[in-house]
């Protein structure tokens, strides 16, 4: 999935830009009010979706290696959050929808990924 | 005035409390009176204080005690109106401030004093020492020790798994302070670069990562904190997180995934979720846990080397805190 495309989906203010060598293509998406359930996942080249602003989901997105963090429900992380995520390098937005609104937003995209997962699966077999 | 133990017998315990000195176990500014207050005035403070001696002074300096049975004798006589000067006990007996706490130990055996008004150098009051002051100095300093002895103990576990065979390991150490929750993460961090250092495949030092984290927040929201080490090596990581109590009533239970203890304030801030345990031991090869109340140790391996994955309980409830 295209990161651009998610975040322009997504209606999302930039907070921290991504570096330069960052990677444009996002496989999965978490979305998860609680920690623990992102650091349960075994997604890779996530995005992460919370409505959970505190430093922490940025220790969390370094532990899960996860590709950015898009803040819902509108709020607005405080300073130490922004802080934190420039200093690991972890792009972070914010977005109006709701944790739910969200999901709907990118399901479409998420579909189509899996469909053209199952169709290059059946090829390769 | 050491008591005459075989100084081979000495242990860091010992050491502890002959090193703690008076000041560091009297009550500061203790409350006084004047000799010429009356003892009905030493009654009433007694009294509001919940306290039963009182040192009088003159100039900053002690000139005597009044006591409770002081108070009663000034009553029985209808005496109570008097001035303390004519009722204290004015063989005032005190202690230095920088003595030895061993000695005003003493003191209080050979003389049956209830309390010691504590003096400097000067023959100035700084403070008052009674019986329950040695005794809280004496156990918080113990509990001190217990705790640099716990962490003697997690770093010898530490170095012993890997004696022998290992030579140039990174070693990890972090000390985790119950709460403080801006702190969180500073660990998985620093596991996660010695891994990368040494090159390890970004899977495995995901795993790692989140242990440490899960282990580093353990600590933080449900202990009154504590060591979190690990040592890394071309083979594998193992990481020890040990903390000073109140440790898990029960250990099958808080293995289950989604059983939490944690509070309101705990979950709006996005944790207990019941997972932390359990993803502990989904992330480890070697996972174990020991949850007396006197604190937990959780230890955890993740190789990454040539052994790959190890056997581990098909159920993580069914552990019993034994080492897997």
């Amino acid at each position: 999935m295209d990161l651009g495309e998610i975040i322009k989906r997504l209606d999302a203010e930039t907070l921290v830009p991504p570096q330069a060598d960052h990677p444009s293509r996002i496989h999965d998406v978490c979305a998860a009010d609680l920690l623990s359930d992102i650091l349960a996942t075994d997604k890779h080249d996530f995005l992460i979706l919370t409505g959970l602003v505190t430093s922490q989901v940025v220790r969390v997105a370094e532990a899960t290696d996860a590709l950015g963090i898009v803040i819902v429900r509108d709020k607005k992380p405080p300073q130490t959050t922004i802080d934190a995520a420039r200093g690991a390098g972890i792009p972070l937005w914010r977005s109006p929808f709701q944790l739910f609104e969200s999901c709907v937003a990118l399901a479409p995209l998420v579909l189509e990924k899996q469909k053209r997962e199952q169709t290059n699966n059946i090829k390769g077999e | 005035m050491r008591p005459r133990i075989d100084p081979a017998a000495y242990t860091p315990f010992h050491e502890a409390l002959y090193d703690l000195r008076v000041r560091d176990a009297m009550t500061e500014n203790p409350i006084t009176l004047s000799t010429e207050a009356t003892m009905r005035k030493a009654q009433s403070v007694m009294r509001e204080n919940r306290i039963s001696g009182i040192p009088i002074v003159e100039n900053g300096k002690p000139v005597g005690i009044v006591s409770i049975q002081d108070v009663i004798e000034a009553l029985v006589w209808n005496d109570i109106c008097a001035p303390v000067r004519k009722w204290m006990s004015c063989q005032v007996s005190t202690v230095l401030d920088n003595l030895p706490l061993i000695q005003a130990v003493n003191d209080f055996q050979k003389h049956g004093y209830g309390r010691l008004p504590v003096v400097n150098e000067q023959g100035d009051l700084v403070g008052i020492l009674t019986s329950g002051d040695v005794t809280q100095a004496v156990m918080f300093r113990l509990n001190e020790e217990a705790k640099k002895a716990e962490q003697r103990e997690a770093r010898r576990v530490l170095s012993a798994l890997h004696e022998g065979q290992v030579t140039g390991a990174d070693i990890v150490q972090v000390q985790v302070t119950a709460m403080d929750l801006d702190s969180a993460g500073t660990f998985a961090n620093q596991v996660k670069k010695a891994l990368k250092k040494r090159g390890v495949d970004p899977d495995f030092v995901r795993r790692a990562a989140i242990a440490a984290y899960e282990a580093e927040v353990n600590i933080i929201l449900h202990s009154m904190g504590g060591l979190i080490e690990a040592m890394v090596d071309d083979n594998q990581i193992t990481i020890i997180a040990q903390d000073t109590g109140p440790g898990i009533p029960n250990v099958p239970e808080a293995m289950k995934e989604g059983y939490s203890t944690a509070n309101e304030v705990v979950r709006s801030l996005g944790f207990g979720a019941g997972m932390g345990l359990p993803n502990m031991h989904r992330c480890s090869d070697e996972f174990s846990i020991d949850a007396p109340a006197s604190g937990t140790t959780v230890r955890m391996t993740i190789r990454y080397g040539k052994t790959a994955v190890a056997d581990k309980p098909a159920n993580p409830a069914e552990l019993q805190g034994v080492p897997s």
